[in-house]
């Protein structure tokens, strides 16, 4: 087992959205850190843009091997597979996120005195407020670049311009006037304009679920983690599969990895943090159980791994002649670049919360194999020969316009993770066990927020729409299972993420959120990294 | 059983385990099982995918290269996946054309096999084998992965089968 006998000051655990940030900061302010990443380092060379090895995932997910879970959807029989994985790859997710860059709001904090107290709902207020994060989402702003950001400033002292958008935002704009909504240009973390060696978007169209090769789009391993590697305070450490934290009375001394080769080690630090994804840094927590800590580290409110919160889904496609407006592929901009934040908040009689959420607009993904494949199916039932041949030529004689909705997944008790009694992954370690039942008003919004979309499509002048209906997400943004709060019984973490048990102990991922969130919550995750970061090293 | 030789057994066993617990032996025997697919096999695997992704006015799966595509693909560790459902849909196909007809599945009469796939595909084969629609729908995916994804891979003939897709494909899509 290699122990290097290096002392770090801080070990840091995913170099995600929640891991990159944080290491990036400490290190300029000369600190060691090491910075562990389960997954591999990926070159440009590595991700060329080719659907089957890129898009659907085999590149970022572990096999079903390495990533045994299981999980129970709602009543459904449990499902032994490498499901709800977000990218495992030095950048985490953000190498294959879309870059939707939303604030929160003032009222995106107190959802439980706004939107008040529900059945069989457990959302909290957060102990802090807009005040405490929105110098640091400027921060973001300005080391990452968002387009269109004033923040974001070229060498000649101009902004950055916004990303271009396709001919179909006119008809968006026009509809939603009509309707009385107010759309905004979507803010996305993707470059316009070459800035800090990066490259300008070359507007190809496979950006989410694909990385970057231009470095346009804000990845982690673009970002923050070469910032933080150009300190030289920073060891990253990819290949590293963190499985055990040891602690001693209430610190955490080292941690266990397996390393490249399936070699073990450990690595210790002065402070510990994890942002390897709500569920893994649940199952971590759980799995490093001690007899002084049986329940698990960090548990003795009995709630790490409970209320795990995902972005409840809705997905509208608009079908359009295709006169109406150029296909993606024929534009200048595959971006509509067009978003809706008029319903954040839903006065419908038929809602108990009347939480809503963001709108952006944007084309299906245009991964041939992937649209095929989606079309191969009717409901439950799979279609192949003539009728698949004929449904794809129907499919395709129209242009489609799809939204995707943020909306609040409301935390239940229905919904977490635990530690399974019968999977394990390949290192003989106890896999994830997750329960995913979505609250019956986050179902109720997500329709709702549908027909809003089915309304302005038809005014756009759509042939037809089409609502998928699937309650359960696909899992990319993951929070909660390690909340924060000003009282140990009630929370995991302390306003500053600390573990109110293990004093060494930081989680920096969207684990600590005690809400769902009304927008995708990468940028709140990684303003929120930059906030810990700073009361770490006393400059909060 | 002698306590001593029952103590033994318990002994190998536990030290059996730690060496080589059930996930890598698992692993090991998966990766024996998946050994690439024999000339027979490919040939069924283009018949069923032909089946799956006809010909018509736009090429089918046999015509957009399937067969080459799982030759290329059939060691990576991504087509292994669909591997043993081949197999599985394979052996059972020769069999039951062999109880009729003498002779493997490949060498049936064109219209015969399809009426064999028609009754797999609706479920009426069912009691074949537990598990056959479900390995059909691996064969499903298949088809649709090697018909649609780059040529590089071998299926997807000079980009043939993205052009049902608007009559048009970006260069973009290209891997190369």
């Amino acid at each position: 087992m290699s122990d290097t006998g290096k002392m770090y000051d801080v070990c840091i655990i995913g170099s995600g959205a929640g891991g990159a940030p944080v290491a990036a900061a400490l290190a300029r302010n000369g600190l060691k850190i090491a910075l562990l990443e389960r997954g591999p380092l990926y070159s440009d060379r590595d991700l060329k843009k080719d659907e089957l090895t890129v898009c659907r995932m085999p590149m970022f997910k572990p096999d079903d091997a390495q990533g045994a879970r299981e999980i129970h959807y709602g009543n459904a029989p449990p499902l032994f597979t490498n499901h709800l994985w977000t990218a495992t790859c030095v950048g985490g997710g953000t190498r294959v996120m879309s870059g939707f860059f939303f604030r929160m709001k003032e009222e995106d904090f107190k959802p439980r005195t706004r939107f008040g107290a529900i059945d069989n709902a457990a959302h909290q207020d957060w102990p802090i407020d807009l005040a405490d994060l929105q110098p640091y989402y400027d921060c973001v702003e300005s080391d990452i670049g968002i387009d269109g950001s004033a923040l974001v400033k070229k060498s000649n002292g101009s902004s950055m311009t916004p990303l271009k958008a396709h001919p179909v935002s006119t008809l968006i704009d026009t509809a939603c006037a009509q309707l009385g909504l107010h759309p905004i240009p979507t803010p996305r973390a993707v470059l316009s304009e070459e800035w800090k060696n990066r490259g300008p978007c070359s507007y190809s169209g496979f950006c989410g679920s694909y990385a970057c090769l231009t470095g346009a789009k804000a990845s982690m391993h673009e970002t923050y983690i070469k910032d933080a590697l150009e300190t030289g305070n920073v060891t990253l450490l990819p290949d590293h599969y963190v499985y055990s934290l040891e602690a001693r009375g209430n610190a955490i001394q080292r941690v266990h990895f397996f390393g490249p080769g399936n070699a073990p080690g450990k690595i210790r630090a002065r402070i510990f943090i994890l942002a390897c994804s709500s569920i893994e840094t649940a199952r971590l927590l759980l799995n490093s159980h001690t007899t002084e800590h049986p329940d698990g580290l960090a548990n003795s409110s009995g709630l790490v791994g409970k209320n795990l919160t995902f972005t409840m889904p809705s997905e509208v496609t608009g079908f359009f002649k295709k006169d109406l407006f150029p296909s993606p592929n024929a534009a200048s901009s595959p971006f509509v670049q067009r978003s809706i934040q008029d319903l954040h908040i839903l006065n419908d009689d038929d809602l108990s919360y009347k939480r809503g959420g963001t709108v952006v607009f944007l084309f299906p993904h245009p991964n041939p194999i992937q649209r095929v494949m989606m079309l191969s199916y009717s409901g439950n039932q799979r279609i192949w020969g003539k009728r698949l041949k004929d449904r794809i030529r129907e499919y395709f004689s129209y242009n489609h316009l799809m939204s995707d909705s943020f909306i609040d997944f409301l935390p239940n008790p229905q919904t977490f993770v635990t530690i399974s009694k019968t999977t394990r992954d390949y290192w003989g370690i106890p896999s994830a066990r997750i329960h995913i039942v979505p609250h019956l008003e986050s179902i109720k919004s997500a329709r709702i927020m549908a027909k809003h979309l089915v309304s302005l499509y038809n005014v756009m002048g759509a042939v037809g729409a089409y609502y998928n209906p699937n309650p359960f997400t696909a899992g990319e943004l993951q929070h909660g299972t390690c909340r924060f709060g000003n009282d140990p019984k009630t929370s995991v973490l302390d306003p500053f993420c600390r573990s109110h048990d293990i004093k060494n102990l930081f989680v920096t991922d969207a684990s600590f959120m005690p809400s769902g969130l009304p927008i995708p919550s990468t940028f709140t995750t990684m303003a929120n990294s930059l906030r810990v970061a700073g009361h770490i090293y006393g400059k909060g | 059983m002698k306590k001593r030789t029952f103590l033994g057994i318990l002994v190998s066993l536990t030290g059996f385990w730690l060496l080589f617990p059930v996930s890598k032996v698992t692993s090991l025997f998966n990766r024996l099982k998946t050994r690439p697919l024999s000339d027979h096999e490919l040939q069924t695997a283009a018949l069923i995918a032909e089946y799956i992704y006809p010909e018509d006015s736009d090429p089918g799966a046999s015509a957009l290269g399937i067969d080459t595509y799982c030759a290329n693909q059939s060691s990576t560790s991504y087509f292994r996946r669909h591997i043993p459902s081949l197999r599985r849909v394979t052996a059972c196909l020769d069999a039951e054309s062999r109880k009729t007809d003498h002779s493997d599945f490949s060498a049936m009469h064109p219209e015969d096999r399809a009426a064999f796939l028609d009754l797999i595909a609706s479920g009426k084969a069912d009691h074949l084998y537990l598990g056959i629609r479900n390995d059909f729908y691996t064969l499903v995916d298949m088809t649709i992965e090697g018909c649609f994804s780059d040529p590089l891979h071998g299926g997807n003939r000079n980009a043939r089968a993205w052009q049902i897709l608007d009559g048009t494909f970006k260069k973009e899509w290209m891997y190369v």
